[in-house]
């Protein structure tokens, strides 16, 4: 398909269509033959970001300006001016829909607009009544009344808005007992349009957004919902499953930001490993009180984690590295700490693991001549040092012993290298 | 009917719905502002604020304090719902709390606090807590308060089926901010 053509195309028809030339179901045939545009970069233009930019800045100018409290407004006046602000924005977002439907920039930007005054309407109400315990209700209602605009508007800066939206609820109601699991029903909500995105180009930049902001959502729905006690395996499972999926689905050659799933799998597998590579992480104030449920929940991480690695392993490439080792170290720990509370050896463990694996990168950067990812290895492989330098849980003689044992084991592969190396060449 | 005069069709219910919510909210509100019994609370007022909603006054009742309905026990954050009634000086006063709808009466849902034992009193949270004011005026309503030296602050609450809406806040017999544009003249 020759996306400028068909851009063109859509460009003309609501003028073809007014002017009698072509009756508006054959308009419509047309963009059901040719579908939606795929949405790489020349649809995410700078006039989209402006517009959504623009009408989010309108949309919060309002809400603060209603902010002031006009004490001298009647109850009704002041329904009537949040009521007129919010069907100027409906009257917006209805011309865009029915006028601009082809145009990101009017689409987005209305819809914020829209979404945004939406809030500010239900926060005057709140304002004028003097409403307390109805934040959480507030933000529910608000992010429900918006959620339909993603649809009808293909508004993808409302979708970002409501996921950011449906987290923050979530922390409003931590308190409340078994009603935060709602969060990921609400988070669900979106997944609909992300598969339309997807299937339209899954590497085009709205997909790739909307992947990071599920990604987030995501992680924020785990980390405030569920017991916590097992964490360190329960997060090393999760960025392993993470990291796999992403090598699944979006292994494509694209850049590194265009692989939300790997980005974010390496990125918190490397960041645990670190965290867990210190002795007080592992621990304990007081002895482990499990629960089935979280029993429960990190077997199904397991088999989600091996499942995506089973899938993984029949595919011929990339492999996986040693992210997918992570779970198995951090496995090691959890056993090691059975036998040593202090947690020395769990933290070893964790610390060779990080050893293991900026050496496995450096490694790869050489093979593959990639710099950065010899220099991400030796940035790892110098974070590690330094902080296992300053390591003041250890005495000096063990970090000293420590280090010239590793450090004779670096030498000494180095010479075995390089004779084989001369050897080669002879 | 085409593709795009069901979105079209779908947008107007859903702007419907949009416009429906805050009329909705704001008759529920009104209405008990205008049917629901007034009761008199004394408060402390502080000045928080609301990025959303603008600056409001918090308000610490004196009195959010009554005894359990016999046999009840509460956890922290429960919803309970505090039968009202009123004392000699026509304040409102909580005369039980319950875990169960009272049958009669005012009552309003609110939360349970904490339980002292000394006075066999639970502390109730109750719903109305916060009143919205002008940005300039909230922290001069909380310096008011602090010159009265907390004696006479009052806030009046309509009360209507559980539920409860403040009308206004009073220092003395003036309301707020009669009485802060009584003192910024008088300054």
């Amino acid at each position: 398909m020759n996306k400028k053509a068909v851009a063109w195309l859509y460009e003309q028809l609501p003028e073809l269509v007014a002017r009698g030339v072509l009756p508006a179901e054959a308009a419509e045939r047309i963009r059901g033959y040719y579908g939606p545009l795929p949405q790489g970069l020349g649809r995410w233009t700078l006039l989209t970001v402006f517009g959504f930019v623009g009408a989010v800045l309108l949309g919060l100018g309002i809400i603060l300006i209603l902010g002031h409290n006009w004490d001298r407004l009647d109850h009704v006046t002041r329904l009537l001016i949040s009521l007129g602000q919010l069907l100027i924005a409906q009257a917006a977002a209805a011309f865009a829909l029915v006028r601009r439907r082809d145009s990101r920039a009017w689409t987005e930007g209305t819809a914020a607009f829209l979404a945004l005054s939406v809030g500010a309407c239900i926060a005057l109400v709140g304002q004028t009544y003097h409403l307390v315990d109805d934040f959480k209700n507030f933000l529910l209602v608000w992010m429900l009344l918006s959620l339909p605009l993603v649809y009808l508007l293909a508004a993808e800066g409302v979708a970002g808005m409501y996921l950011l939206g449906v987290v923050v609820w979530l922390a409003s109601v931590q308190q409340l007992g078994t009603v935060k699991y709602a969060a990921w029903g609400l988070m669900a909500l979106v997944l609909p349009y992300y598969a339309r995105l997807l299937k339209a180009d899954r590497y085009g930049n709205p997909a790739v957004v909307m992947s990071w902001l599920l990604l987030l959502c995501f992680y924020g729905c785990f980390a405030l919902t569920g017991d916590k006690q097992l964490w360190r395996i329960s997060y090393a499972l999760l960025f392993c499953a993470t990291y796999f999926a992403g090598l699944l689905w979006f292994a494509g050659t694209g850049k590194g930001w265009k692989k939300p799933c790997q980005v974010v799998g390496t990125a918190g597998a490397v960041a645990l490993a670190f965290g867990l590579s210190f002795k007080s992480a592992w621990l304990l104030r007081q002895p482990l009180t499990v629960s089935r449920e979280e029993v429960i929940a990190v077997l199904g991480l397991i088999v989600l984690a091996a499942g995506l690695g089973v899938l993984l392993a029949k595919r011929p490439a990339p492999r996986p590295g040693l992210i997918a080792a992570l779970p198995v170290a951090v496995g090691a720990g959890y056993v090691l700490q059975a036998a040593d509370k202090s947690g020395v050896y769990a933290a070893v463990v964790m610390s060779l693991y990080l050893l293991a694996v900026s050496v496995g990168v450096i490694r790869k950067g050489v093979r593959e001549n990639r710099l950065g990812l010899l220099n991400a290895g030796m940035l790892m492989l110098a974070a590690l040092i330094m902080l296992r330098f300053f390591d003041f849980s250890y005495s000096f003689v063990a970090r000293g012993v420590a280090f010239i044992v590793v450090g004779a084991a670096f030498l000494v592969v180095n010479a075995a290298m390089s004779r084989r190396k001369d050897g080669g060449a002879k | 009917m085409t593709k795009k005069s069901v979105v079209v069709g779908l947008f107007a219910v859903l702007a419907a719905i949009q416009i429906a919510a805050p009329l909705y909210m704001a008759w529920r509100w009104e209405d008990i502002l205008q049917t629901g019994v007034s009761y008199k609370w004394r408060t402390a007022p502080v000045d928080p604020y609301d990025a959303l909603r603008g600056r409001y006054i918090d308000l610490q009742f004196m009195d959010a304090r009554g005894p359990a309905a016999p046999g009840e026990n509460f956890k922290y954050g429960q919803t309970v719902y505090a039968s009202l009634g009123a004392d000699a000086a026509s304040f409102a006063r909580i005369t039980a709390v319950s875990a169960a709808k009272p049958a009669g009466g005012d009552y309003v849902e609110a939360r349970a606090g904490y339980y002292t034992a000394a006075t066999g009193l639970w502390t109730v949270l109750l719903p109305f807590k916060r009143f919205y004011m002008r940005e300039d005026l909230a922290p001069l309503a909380e310096k008011a308060y602090q010159r009265t030296a907390g004696k006479d602050a009052v806030v009046t609450v309509r009360i209507k089926g559980g539920l409860g809406v403040i009308e206004q806040l009073y220092i003395g017999d003036k309301a707020i901010d009669e009485y802060l544009r009584e003192q910024q003249l008088a300054q």
